[in-house]
């Protein structure tokens, strides 16, 4: 599942504020709040562990096969939204 | 020219290009092991693989050529034994805990988390913890010598594999490289393209890597797998030969040791309220007051390079404009990663060494250390990656 730029209008369902934490608490609290979702629903995370933006997230979320949009907002801050799809 | 300066001027810059490649190329052992187990992701990994593949094999021509000599060689090898399986367990859940290895807090502090900052210092708290209170004015390697010395290798040639299989010969180093090296970079080669595949699968188009590109020489983009592989290489065969051409003493990387240093220089006022108690007293004082953390000397290149590599980290990060303080939003974790950070430290100071000092420079030395280090080391991340996906 490649990255979906049309997630980023999407208002979210549900927030993750993960900043100034690293791996693998960004991805493993993002993988527990998605699975206590409801299928449709979008989740942001806020995250600025630049590593788990460029590897695990995107892993984590090919596997998954959910949509996801990646927008940096700061430096080496980032936002992810992600669609639960299944 | 003094050839101290020579080394320490060499040493300290290496001690940037390694904080370079660790930061760029996100060098990370807990990163490596989270995002397989997690997201079957292997990127991170391929870099380490590729850092002790070339390492390895580099070492073992250095050593079969007599560039270094294996006489000199053997003189830093240390014992193995029980204890680095006992130390790797401990020491991997705590890095685990912290979410970054020994030298992978040095990126992460260098960026700016300041959870790893509190992991530094839980691991001069658990570091002083062993040096006194666990091992109280004894000389933990001493002890695992002369006290109980079963399951225990003794260092030099006698832990020295290639010296092992094939005796003298001097080609006996080349072959051992050989069959390590060849497997880690095999293994790395394998990931790399199975990796390719997997994204070309999913993007329809033939997917490459570049190993380097001006983004990356520019510090704007994360380096490839391979590029931060080598560069990591290139860093222990500089301080390996630097070491030998210049002291005559042939230095392995080491990350544990340094840091044990920085505890000895902020209680350096206080070493008298340390060496008054305990019965080793009478029979170890000598050796305990000229270090207390296993007699190394305090002013080593390696604590040199520790501090170059912070600062190497810090640079890149500043370049890449990734560099910002970032404080966690859950102050629980500052708890966490300081006892993360005692566990590392305690973990480290059992097994002689961390995932640098015992684990790679175990490889880079041809002992057992890193083989009995491995298992563990990833067992203990394990655990700590399944504990917090429990609580968290």
């Amino acid at each position: 599942m490649a990255e979906e730029k049309n997630l980023e209008d999407v208002k979210p369902d549900e927030t993750l504020d993960v900043l100034g934490e690293t791996c693998p608490i960004p991805e493993a609290m993002a993988h527990k709040k998605l699975s206590k979702m409801k299928v449709g629903q979008v989740l942001e995370v806020y995250t600025d562990h630049a590593a788990a933006v460029e590897n695990s997230f995107p892993s984590m979320l090919n596997k998954l096969n959910y949509p996801y949009c990646v927008t940096k907002t700061g430096p080496g801050e980032f936002t992810i939204k992600i669609k639960k799809t299944s | 020219m003094n050839p101290y300066f020579l080394e320490y001027t060499i040493i300290g810059i290496a001690g940037l290009i390694f904080g370079a490649a660790l930061e760029r190329g996100r060098m990370c052992f807990v990163l490596a092991t989270n995002n397989m187990f997690m997201a079957r992701d292997t990127k991170i990994l391929e870099g380490i693989l590729w850092a002790f593949g070339i390492s390895i094999l580099a070492f073992g021509i250095i050593e079969s050529l007599g560039i270094v000599p294996i006489q000199a060689a053997v003189e830093g090898v240390f014992p193995s034994g029980w204890y680095d399986l006992v130390g790797a367990l401990l020491f991997g859940f705590g890095i685990g805990l912290c979410g970054a290895c020994m030298s992978g807090l040095i990126f992460r502090a260098g960026s700016g988390f300041t959870q790893n900052w509190m992991q530094l210092f839980g691991i001069l708290v658990g570091t002083i913890f062993f040096a006194f209170f666990i091992f109280p004015l004894t000389n933990f390697l001493y002890w695992i010598l002369h006290t109980i010395p079963w399951l225990t290798i003794k260092p030099g040639l006698s832990d020295y594999i290639p010296h092992q299989w094939f005796g003298d010969a001097v080609w006996g180093p080349f072959v051992v490289a050989l069959i390590f090296g060849v497997f880690f970079l095999g293994l790395g080669l394998y990931l790399t393209k199975r990796r390719f595949a997997k994204i070309s699968k999913e993007r329809g188009e033939n997917y490459k890597e570049p190993v380097i590109t001006w983004d990356m020489l520019k510090f704007k983009e994360a380096y490839s797998p391979r590029l931060g592989g080598l560069l990591f290489a290139v860093v222990a065969i500089i301080v390996f030969l630097v070491s030998y051409f210049t002291v005559h003493k042939a230095a392995y990387m080491g990350v544990t040791t340094p840091y044990g240093s920085f505890d000895a220089y902020i209680l350096a006022p206080f070493i008298n309220l340390f060496t008054t108690v305990g019965h080793y007293k009478a029979s170890f004082l000598p050796k305990v007051s000229s270090n207390w953390f296993q007699i190394v000397p305090v002013a080593i290149p390696m604590t040199l390079l520790v501090i170059t590599t912070f600062a190497g980290a810090t640079a890149t990060a500043i370049l890449g404009g990734e560099f910002k303080w970032r404080v966690p939003k859950r102050k629980i974790m500052f708890l966490q990663n300081f006892i993360g950070g005692i566990l590392t430290g305690v973990g480290a100071r059992i097994a002689l060494g961390c995932n640098i000092g015992t684990l790679w420079s175990g490889f880079l030395m041809f002992s057992w250390a890193g083989v009995l280090f491995l298992p563990t080391l990833v067992l203990g991340m394990y655990l700590a990656l399944k504990f917090q996906q429990a609580i968290w």
